[in-house]
């Protein structure tokens, strides 16, 4: 059986937000087949990675289950949220700091499927780095 | 990962391939060596994928009475591998718990804590870290209750002569890591994670660090996190 997909797009096809700024975006379900849902859930989330530990946290979350009566899993889901101050995006050496939509699906039978979409918040420029010369000793 | 390029031309580049998310224990599974496991007990491995040699392994976990030890030196796939058995256990019905130490076994908990019972199996990943008085009583907490015990260690737990038998483990497996494993791990995470770009590292080069390295997988990776990140600036 084929996973069932998980499409993400942003309002206007924007990516870049400062602290503040109004995110919108929409997400659906595609399968070729019904299928049986426990439940969807969509977050808008940073977290870090790098060379060490990584850390995370949610600043929007919302799940949607079969018990909400309002919810047409077959129609595209809309999500807004005013962005934080903080942490910015950061494309460092050691650790980046990514934001991001995620929505996860858990379907009543099968493998859970995980979408993610980043997008850039704030304009902290990229690191460089730089390698030190070769220390060169002179001969007494 | 997605790469999104804003409108202002800002981009979100794609991860380091060793990255932590990408080479942690979990993150990959572990591989055997040309399946030299089989029933030797005696094998080597760097690499990760699961496969008939996890099966082989858990095989004897029951055969000697849901008991062992999977042996090896830093970085050479303990943690990774005890990963991969993990699910093999749950597959008989057996429920694993994880108990990961650090440095002088910091996060052992009360005994009380572990509520273990006869279809637990404890994971104890650096077993080696517990003085001999913790490694007795957790041994005879496991016996008391019927529980299972797998531990990773650095050196064989079936020789303490100076602790209680409850505490000590047979060898089901011995990790070791070699150039050819730790070569096609890193083309594996290259492939994936960052196939579009033009970082290159020979065989000979991966070879070179590993030895530098003593073998240690986890150190060849945060070397070659800071080789890619200076070789994208």
């Amino acid at each position: 059986m084929i996973a069932p997909g998980i499409t993400i797009l942003f309002e206007g096809g924007r990516r870049t937000f400062e602290p503040g700024d109004l995110l919108t975006a929409e997400y659906r379900i595609d399968s070729l087949v019904p299928i049986e849902i426990k439940a969807l859930e969509a977050s808008v989330m940073w977290y870090t990675a790098g060379k060490g530990d990584e850390d995370l946290a949610v600043h929007h979350f919302v799940r949607h289950t079969p018990d909400d009566s309002l919810l047409d899993f077959r129609r595209p889901q809309s999500l807004r949220t005013i962005l934080p101050i903080g942490p910015l995006s950061y494309d460092g050496a050691i650790v980046k700091v990514r934001w991001c939509v995620r929505v996860r699906l858990f379907p009543l039978r099968g493998r859970e499927s995980v979408s993610e979409e980043l997008f850039q918040l704030g304009r902290v420029p990229q690191a460089v780095v730089r390698t030190p010369p070769p220390v060169v000793l002179e001969d007494a | 990962m997605s790469r999104a390029t804003s409108p202002a031309g800002l981009s979100i580049r794609p991860l380091n391939p060793f990255s932590s998310r990408y080479v942690r224990p979990g993150a990959i599974e572990y591989r055997f060596d040309d399946g030299s496991a089989g029933g030797s007990h005696e094998g080597r491995a760097g690499d990760r994928a699961g496969g008939p040699d996890a099966a082989s392994i858990v095989d004897s976990f029951y055969a000697a009475g849901r008991r062992g030890a999977v042996v090896g030196p830093h970085g050479s796939g303990k943690t990774t591998l005890l990963e991969s058995l993990a699910p093999a256990v749950a597959a008989r019905g057996d429920e694993v718990r994880l108990l990961t130490l650090r440095d002088a076994g910091a996060g052992f908990p009360r005994i009380a804590l572990l509520r273990l019972t006869r279809s637990t199996v404890l994971f104890v990943d650096g077993y080696e870290q517990l003085g001999w008085w913790r490694r007795l009583r957790l041994g005879r907490a496991v016996a008391r209750a019927g529980a299972g015990l797998l531990a990773t260690a650095h050196a064989p737990l079936s020789d303490i002569t100076l602790s209680h038998k409850s505490a000590r483990l047979p060898t089901l497996y011995t990790t070791a890591t070699s150039p050819a494993s730790a070569a096609r791990l890193v083309r594996r995470l290259l492939d994936e994670h960052a196939p579009a770009s033009a970082f290159a590292i020979d065989d000979e080069e991966i070879a070179r660090r590993l030895a530098a390295h003593g073998g240690d997988m986890r150190e060849l990776f945060f070397g070659l996190y800071d080789l890619y990140e200076s070789h994208r600036s």
